[in-house]
């Protein structure tokens, strides 16, 4: 296994775990200066990782933060994009009460999103075969909702709600922002 | 039957080295600020080979989030990209202190047991 791909199922691992931009960040330019200096010592990836690079990163991500804290942030972004996602929906309807049905666009692409965001993080499949899963499980859930509601609306989301979703994740997103920032600044 | 030897003795010992790491990685820390690939390279060249080098990223995580090290960056003397180096808080010099005692006077019980069973061993019918 390369560097590059150590680094990025890494990567997905972390950010599917829910760790935050700055700390992966941070710990995947320890990781890469790691395996730069063992390479150069004659030592091997495997020495560095060992036989299964996501139990190593899914063992420093539990290290490195507690799962109730991960677990909150990686709701409140799951919020937040379907917060937006909605308000994109009555924006482009202009409506302040957004009728989600399973042939609505709206549903069809939070169901790719997230089962795209799901496969990818996980760091086990590429960004292709992720793609087709998210498409597979995408059909199989509006058919099925479809033919359980038969046609009808499945829920309707006003635009409160879809504001108030925004929230949880606001201070999370403010603090990703700041740090890559940070990070892009010499 | 060699083999099963062999591989238990690496088992014991790998246990052995997970259960006294936190306190080697904190020695090391005390003599100075070290990174990373700097704990791997003085952990073998005392004898203790980990299974994976990556080891001792979570249990410094795991310190640091116990406030037992600090942690900033700094160019490393080899050059390169600027490194993550740890150094020692106060709390983790009270812990290495505590955990130096502690091992001392575990391997002393466990040293004397071994020793003082081990002569009567033949006698056993």
């Amino acid at each position: 296994m390369t560097n590059e791909r150590i680094l990025a199922v890494c990567r997905s691992n972390w950010e599917y775990r829910g760790i935050d931009d700055a700390s992966v960040r941070e710990m995947l330019d320890e990781l890469s200066a790691h395996l730069e200096d063992a390479s150069a010592a004659g030592r091997t990836t495997r020495d560095v990782v060992g036989d299964d690079v996501r139990t190593f990163a899914a063992s420093w991500a539990r290290a490195r933060a507690p799962f109730p804290r991960r677990a909150l942030r990686m709701v409140s972004m799951a919020c937040f994009i379907v917060g937006w996602l909605a308000l994109f929906g009555c924006l482009l309807r202009w409506t302040t009460e957004l009728a989600v049905g399973a042939d609505d666009p709206t549903f069809c692409v939070a169901l790719i999103v997230v089962s795209v965001a799901w496969e990818l993080r996980r760091g086990t499949l590429s960004l292709g075969r992720s793609l087709a899963t998210g498409l597979a499980a995408t059909l199989s859930a509006a058919l099925l909702t479809g033919w359980l509601a038969t046609g009808g609306a499945l829920f309707t989301l006003p635009l409160w709600a879809a504001a108030a979703m925004l929230l949880p994740g606001v201070p999370y997103a403010v603090a990703d922002t700041r740090a890559r920032k940070a990070t892009a600044t010499p | 039957m060699t083999m099963g030897l062999s591989s238990s003795g690496e088992q014991r010992r790998s246990q052995l080295l997970r259960g006294v790491l936190d306190l080697c990685l904190l020695s090391l820390i005390a003599e100075r600020p070290r990174y990373g690939f700097e704990f791997t390279q003085a952990l073998a060249a005392g004898g203790l080979e980990l299974i994976s080098d990556g080891s001792v990223y979570p249990l410094l995580a795991r310190m640091e989030r116990a406030g037992l090290i600090s942690s900033y960056r700094a160019p490393s003397a080899s050059g390169g990209a600027p490194r993550k180096y740890y150094r020692l808080t106060e709390d983790g010099r009270a812990e290495l202190t505590r955990g130096r005692d502690e091992w001392h006077a575990f391997a002393g019980q466990v040293g004397r047991i071994l020793d003082d069973f081990a002569s009567t061993g033949d006698d056993t019918p």
